[in-house]
């Protein structure tokens, strides 16, 4: 008895020792090692769409709209954006990291396919979609780069000054970088573009990066760098390309996403992806809590919007009414159409007097939704008439303010369903300006532009945010004006980014 | 003839007299019964006794806090009885204390079944809130059946695990399992404090061990059965202090400020309006019951434990419950030999949860306590209608209507089985060398089904389609199975010399945990078929649009855990004694290089009591504890027994697709450093017991060290990440701890006054050694010398008299009404963790009746009231309920407001990193009362009854605090809780 005791426990004791490792060496599934995951093209193509579906572009057209004056409180609104109206900005807050946050990672994932690419040696035959791959890696990079250049570069034109830290490699995890200067940023974006347009095999694609996105990009970043040779010769040439859409085209490109005339890139969305949700996380670090803040990913009017298109979709912003006016100036400008929904309520004898307060539910109706999801709709980046206006652009800061308004007109005309627009005549660079920024808010408004536009043009327009006076006193203590040349038209260095990396704080934005 | 008297004498009754004692000399008040009768008494004051009975009758002679003694009455009629202290009885009349066997150098406490049992607690976790010193335990949610927050001597983990370990008969578990177990089978919990008591339990006990041991049968033992059960009755506790508006107020504030319906009423308008309290509608008095039977057995080699367990809780909140029945056997068979001995437990449990979730969000559509807490008092039940009518004009205003709608058309239930059993074989191969293994396994089986009806407020408002979808609305199915296993094989070897005895042990402890979970989101019901749980009315997906689209999931994950370990323990004659062990732990949680880590113990004791110079002194016991020992953590992100397995390593996978293709992604940047967060714990600690044990109790100092500790350390956001997990954080706690006994009155005979006084007590002191390389503060952890959670603030220093805004302290102590949240924040030395918690009682006695208190204690602790902050905001005018507060807001012809301008320019932007929202929750609560009568024998003679008891339990009837919200106890700063309850019981214990 005894014996056999003793001999079962030798033996349970062997098993337990031997069994050790079946509880410690444990397979997962569902996870490919880093070392196996990309052994060919095909991979590398499947890299780059997980690289795509991590572009965001909602947080930006919220913020734009949200911190200027393109909204105001809409009819469901529980405290959605409104302390954006405050136009208080200070490091700590998400408006100050998210964008810091949402392209450094999108361009991490980049350059780590970059890599991984850069391992393998393509067959003869793949080497044009290889070079493609890589161009469009490098392009987003490039991307990335210019979306934060454009956000915390202070002064765009000062090749010296402060930009952000370039990453134009994997970043190790212990990568704690000073910032660049503009001109190194400025130059990694422009050269990595030129780089890329080489390489991508197509000329031109609306929902992936073409050779013609590059151009694009280059453009606006001359313009935004007031390197108007540069920015006109661009544009002049992508305008020819991206005709301006006819009304009809317009209206397809905002309703079902199928007119892409004048799309020269835009971020495709559709019933069942990853943003098909009213908030989808899109910044690392952040679980957005529901819409109506700017981490919060999610479908494109799920940024103004609880549910639905129109006054009974719980609207939470709606259209401020210094932009409805602007859009109203002619009733059949078909932008007027696309952005105002028709159950909006509008007041006739609306005065800009404060005692106006809630008469007006002016609902925003861009971004209507599509293939039967209300709300949904692919997220333009950039548009021919944009190409069209830094051309324009361009003419006026070269005095050619005819030729700049004969433009502005072309644009308008194109958007009329009825009639025709008159030649502007503008008597000086600065009413040409200011035409031009008018024209651009019009165009862009809940595109993510408003912000940047101010920044970069606001001085040379003399415009600043203009918000109707009615809805300023809706709240109270809403900002109803602000200068373009406000130090919080420049991010400041995230408080996330200053805890990782203690050194950068040395080099905060002015202001913060 | 006369036969018949003299020979029948030793049948005939005679007068037996005797003295009972105790070690200490004469026990007054002892009970002397003779079985079977109905003849009783009590010994006087010099502990004799006087009864008559006849030669063959049993005396059974007994005492509070005594084992009782049997005698057969033989020839002579003086019988002189020594009755020997029982701790354990000892416990059960106390309410509690402390079991401190000579030979234990650990620094434990121990909690009897009296105060688990009968409690109207779901959960029996709750029910040992302030009942051990050092053990913080604080409930999250009135959520019928949920876990509360439990933490051992401070916290000592950021982003590791913090929660104790839990052996239930020997199973290694979580605290989610007492949401399925019955707390009338448990016998006792014992709780382990330092390393010596805690590193022999594994790889998973470094925040402390709660050993729970359920209820066995005893040999030799006849049948018993005993029945106890309750009916609850809970409401909210004494509600707020928030001091809401009435109707009145709030519309009249919405005409005023322009928004809301007040807007274009006149005065005579707003006077009709009634006012009605959403909280009495969501909230309700909730009725529960409880019933619980338990028949126990033994013979001479087996004996067993059965148990049935039934409970139907209902929550405070609307739509919140759980039923649960249990089953437990727990049996116990040995050789004749004693060699070998087999205990088996066996426990099934079925329990049903309906839980809405959504709990502390901001969804006004479905957090039914928003609605409860912040609806405005105008609106009443009679304006609902029904989901489509709430759509036509979407508004806030409306939220009571579509969280009633919610009540009436949404359900998140669960349904679990678990099956818990656990095989504890032992055989002696030698005389002084014994094997076993100890094999456990837990089974979870959990369905959930969540529905949404078709004509539900928030199926047509998410619609896919928008109205155009005539079948909107879901239904949901999960299956979650969980399989876990634990293995430990012991070889034990004691052995005494002389006045040494010595003892060995070796040990290897294996566990594995599977799961594997799939689920199903049947979207679109046919309003005229569906049922929930049905699929009768699902709605296939069509060829024009994908609204119909069925999302299906499914998880396979498996983690698992491997140690080897030994301990020694040595003793000379009962003076001193010491102990070690050492074990090696391997987690699956690890890279290969980093997958062992080797942790140790020391301890000792010297029982000075035992020792000749303390004959004659008053104590009776007084032993001196100390140990230091290390001890591993492996749980990174304090997850269940499957989350973060690959933290180590970069990782990819299945991303969605774009544009029709599927897509690869890097799914995690890893870091192949992470190791085993270490933590090393001192203690040192003195039980003592006074005056015949009249005052007993213990004193533990300890320091608690982490190091290595798990911390996802903030990285540059250029990276692409915001953080890694780390080893890179060293955390101290440091603590004294302390639990009384006294005995005020001591009853001379039984039956008289007897009261007894406790107290238990603890102060941590949490203090940041360290946060990685380049780092002395991150925002929301802390700062290098302060204590972990520390609020990082801007002083608010009340309304500019000027214009009605707010004004701060900026970092100079200047007034600002522009404060930098960067610049001008600063550490507050405050944080959400107590300083000092515990608590205090008493017990009384008096002829069978008795009345026991505990007050729990909760010191330097703060919390944001951000409910209050929403009673505040000017955002809320027209949609929610403000306070009263408001009224007092400056204005031109108001500069001396208390509350800055309803249009001040600085209002809500600085409420989270302020501490304008700040308060303490220091609080003192009543946690329970519990009044009853339990009859004495005498009584129950000749009913059959072996004991009968009724009482009234009262739960956290009184609350005194500062803090102006429902629950101070939360340990969150999350609005809109669900807060817990307060609940009277009325119940009884009858065994036969």
């Amino acid at each position: 008895m005894k014996k056999i005791f003793r001999n079962i426990f030798m033996l349970s004791v062997f098993i337990a020792f031997t069994s050790c490792n079946d509880a410690i060496d444990i397979f997962q599934p569902a996870i490919i090692e880093e070392s196996d995951v990309f052994t060919n093209v095909d991979d590398l193509q499947r890299g780059l769409r997980g690289v795509y579906i991590q572009m965001d572009h909602t947080q930006d057209m919220f913020f734009n709209a949200n911190y200027t004056d393109e909204v105001t409180r809409g009819l469901t609104n529980g405290g959605q954006g409104l302390d954006g109206f405050n136009f208080v900005m200070a490091s700590n807050l998400q408006e100050a990291r998210v964008f810091w946050a949402k392209n450094y990672t999108v361009n991490m994932r980049a350059q780590r396919v970059l890599e991984k690419l850069n391992e393998i040696t393509p067959e003869a035959s793949e080497q044009a979609a290889y070079n493609s791959i890589k161009g469009q890696l490098m392009a987003i990079s490039a991307y990335s780069h210019f979306m934060l250049f454009a956000y915390y570069t202070p002064d765009y034109t000062n090749d010296a000054g402060l930009s952000v830290p370039l990453v134009n490699f994997v970043p190790s995890v212990e990568l704690r970088p000073l910032r660049n200067t503009v001109g190194e940023v400025a130059g990694y974006i422009n050269s990595t573009l030129i780089e890329a347009e080489g390489l991508i095999a197509q000329q031109s694609n609306p929902v992936f990066i073409s050779k013609d996105f590059c151009r694009a990009l280059r453009a606006r970043l001359a313009a935004y760098r007031q390197d108007y040779a540069t920015a006109g010769t661009l544009a002049q040439g992508l305008m020819t390309s991206y005709p301006l859409a006819n009304p009809t085209q317009y209206t397809s490109m905002f309703r079902d996403d199928v007119n892409n005339t004048e799309v020269i890139f835009k971020l495709a969305r559709t019933v069942g992806d990853r943003y098909d949700r009213q908030a989808a996380p899109a910044v690392p670090g952040v679980t957005p809590s529901g819409n109506g803040n700017v981490v919060a990913g999610g479908r494109a009017g799920n940024a103004f919007a609880f549910t639905n298109q129109g006054i009974a979709g719980g609207p939470f912003l709606e259209v401020n009414r210094s932009l409805f006016n602007l859009l109203n100036e002619n009733p059949d400008d078909v932008r007027r159409i696309i952005n105002v929904h028709p159950t909006s309520v509008i007041n006739p004898a609306w005065t800009d007097d404060p005692s106006q307060v809630g008469l007006d539910n002016i609902i925003i109706n861009k971004y209507p939704g599509k293939e039967g999801q209300p709300l949904l709709q692919d997220l333009k980046i950039l548009r021919g008439s944009e190409m069209h206006l830094i051309a324009a652009e361009a003419l006026i800061h070269d005095n050619q303010l005819g030729q700049a308004a004969v433009l502005i007109q072309q644009l308008r005309n194109a958007r009329l369903t009825v009639g025709t627009a008159p030649l502007p005549v503008y008597g000086s660079q600065q009413e040409a300006y200011f035409d031009l920024l008018n024209e651009r808010r019009r165009e862009f408004c809940f595109e993510g532009h408003r912000y940047l536009d101010l920044k970069r043009l606001g001085q040379r327009a003399n415009q600043g945010i203009s918000r109707a006076s009615s809805e300023c006193a809706a709240f109270g203590w809403a900002v109803c004006s602000a200068e373009a040349t406000d130090y919080r038209f420049t991010l400041p260095i995230p408080l996330d980014e200053i805890n990782g990396n203690p050194a950068i704080s040395a080099q905060q934005n002015p202001g913060y | 003839m006369m036969a018949f008297s003299i020979q029948f004498s030793f049948a005939q009754e005679k007068t037996i007299t005797g003295t009972v004692s105790e070690e200490m000399g004469p026990l007054p008040g002892a009970t002397v019964v003779v079985k079977g009768t109905n003849k009783a008494t009590t010994t006087d004051f010099d502990g004799q006794y006087s009864i008559s009975a006849k030669q063959g009758d049993v005396l059974e002679i007994s005492f509070v806090g005594m084992k009782a003694k049997s005698i057969t009455v033989g020839a002579a009629n003086t019988y002189n009885v020594v009755l020997e202290s029982d701790m354990l009885e000892e416990v059960v009349i106390r309410g509690y204390s402390t079991v401190s066997s000579t030979k234990s150098t650990l620094a434990a406490q121990t909690v009897s079944a009296k105060t688990i049992e009968n409690r109207p607690n779901t959960n029996a976790i709750q029910t040992l809130q302030g009942q051990v010193a050092g053990l913080s335990i604080a409930a999250s949610t009135g959520q019928p059946g949920a876990p509360p927050v439990v933490r051992l001597r401070g916290t000592s983990s950021i982003n590791g695990q913090n929660e104790p370990l839990y052996l239930i008969d020997g199973m290694p578990t979580t605290s989610g399992v007492f949401t399925n177990i019955n707390p009338n089978d448990i016998e006792s919990v014992t709780v382990l404090k330092d390393a010596a008591a805690t590193s022999i339990y594994g790889n998973r006990g470094a925040n402390g061990v709660i050993i729970v041991k359920t209820r066995r049968g005893s040999f030799e033992k006849g049948l018993e059965i005993n029945y106890s059960g309750w009916t609850s009755f809970s409401q909210l506790q004494t509600t707020n202090d928030y001091n809401l508006m009435n109707s009145q107020e709030t519309l009249r504030l919405e005409r005023e400020y322009g928004n809301g319906l007040g807007t274009g009423l006149s005065d005579e308008e707003i006077d009709a309006y009634g006012t009605f309290n959403w909280l009495n509608y969501f909230f309700r008095t909730s009725v529960s019951q409880n019933h619980n039977l338990r028949l126990s057995s033994g013979g001479k080699n087996t004996n067993q434990s059965t148990t049935f367990g039934y409970t139907d809780t209902q929550g405070v909140l609307q739509n919140t419950n759980l039923k649960r029945f249990n089953f437990r056997n727990n049996s116990t068979m040995k050789s004749d030999n004693d060699r070998f001995t087999l205990n088996t437990s066996l426990s099934l449990n079925f329990t049903k949860e309906n839980d809405p979730g959504s709990i502390g969000t901001g969804g006004v559509n479905q957090n039914y306590i928003l609605g409860a807490f912040q609806a405005v008092p105008y609106l009443t039940p009679d304006d609902y209608i029904d989901g489509a009518s709430l759509l036509t004009n979407l508004s806030f205003t409306d939220t009571p209507l579509m969280l009633m709608d919610k009540l009436r058309t949404f359900d998140r239930i669960f349904e679990e089985f678990r099956g818990l059993s656990t095989i504890d074989a032992r055989y002696k191969i030698l005389n002084n060398l014994t094997v076993g293994s100890t094999t456990s396994i837990d089974y979870l089986h959990r369905t959930t089904t969540v529905y949404q009806a078709p004509d539900a407020f928030n199926s047509l408002l998410f619609a896919p389609g928008g109205a155009a979808n005539q079948t909107p609305g879901f239904q949901q199915f999960q299956t979650d199975r969980q399989f876990m296993i634990n293995q430990v094989m012991s070889l034990n070897w004691e052995k005494e010399f002389g006045k040494h005895t010595l003892g060995l042990g070796a040990y290897t402890e294996y566990f594995k945990a599977h799961r594997r979970a799939f689920g199903v989101t049947a979207n679109g019901q046919n309003p005229a078929t569906w049922y929930p749980g049905d699929g009768g009315g699902f709605v296939g997906d069509v060829q024009a649009n994908d609204w119909f689209v069925d999302v299906a999931t499914a998880q396979y994950r498996n983690a698992g855990l491997f140690s080897y370990f030994g301990q020694a323990d040595y003793d000379y004659d009962e003076r001193f004694g010491a102990s070690a062990t050492v074990r090696r732990d391997a987690s699956f949680r690890f890279a290969e290089t980093n997958r062992w880590g080797t942790f140790w113990s020391v301890s000792g004791r010297w029982n000075i009591t035992k020792e000749e110079f303390m004959n004659g002194s008053v104590f009776d016991m007084l032993k001196l504890r100390a140990s230091y020992g290390t001890q591993g953590n492996q749980n990174i992100q304090n997850t269940n027994y499957w989350g973060g397995s690959r933290l180590f390593q970069n990782t990819w996978g299945t991303g969605g697709g774009y544009q029709g293709g599927a897509s690869i992604l890097l799914t995690g940047i890893g870091n192949d450093a992470l190791r085993w967060e270490k933590l090393s714990t001192t203690n040192v600690g003195i039980d003592f017991g006074v005056w015949n044990s009249r005052l007993r109790g213990a004193v533990d100092v300890y320091q608690k060290l982490t190091t290595d500790a798990f911390f996802d350390g903030p990285t540059s956001l250029t990276t692409g990440i915001s953080a890694l997990p780390q080893n890179i954080a060293s955390i101290e706690n440091r603590g004294i701890e302390l639990q009384l006994a006294y005995d005020l009155i001591a009853p001379k005979q039984q039956g008289d006054f007897g009261m007894s006084v406790n107290f238990v007590g603890s102060y941590n002191k949490n203090t940041i050694k360290d946060l990685g390389v380049n780092r002395d503060e991150v925002i929301g952890i802390g700062r290098v010398g302060g204590p972990l959670f520390e609020y990082y603030v801007i002083p608010y220093a009340g309304v500019n008299p000027e214009n009605g805004n707010l004004l701060f302290l900026d970092i100079d102590g200047n007034l600002t009404e522009d404060p930098d949240p960067d610049a001008d924040r600063r550490w507050s030395g405050k944080n959400i963790l107590p300083d000092y918690e515990g608590s205090f009682g008493f017990n009384l006695d008096y002829k069978g009746f008795y009345l026991q208190t505990q007050f729990n204690y909760v010191i330097g602790s703060h919390r944001y009231d951000f409910d209050l902050a929403g009673y505040h905001d000017r955002g809320s005018i027209g949609e929610f309920r403000l306070s009263r507060d408001v009224l007092d807001s400056w204005s031109p012809t108001n500069t001396g407001g208390s509350m800055p301008s309803l249009f001040a320019t600085n209002a809500t932007t600085f409420d989270d990193v302020s501490d304008r929202y700040l308060f303490k929750r220091d609080f003192l609560r009543l946690r329970f009362a519990s009044f009853g009568y339990a009859f004495n024998s005498k009584q129950l003679q000749g009913t059959g009854i072996s004991n009968l008891r009724l009482y009234v339990n009262a739960e956290n009837m009184l609350t005194f605090t500062n803090w102006r919200g429902f629950d101070p106890e939360q340990l969150s700063n999350t609005s809109r809780l669900y807060p817990t309850p307060k609940t009277v019981s009325v119940g009884l214990e009858i065994g036969f």
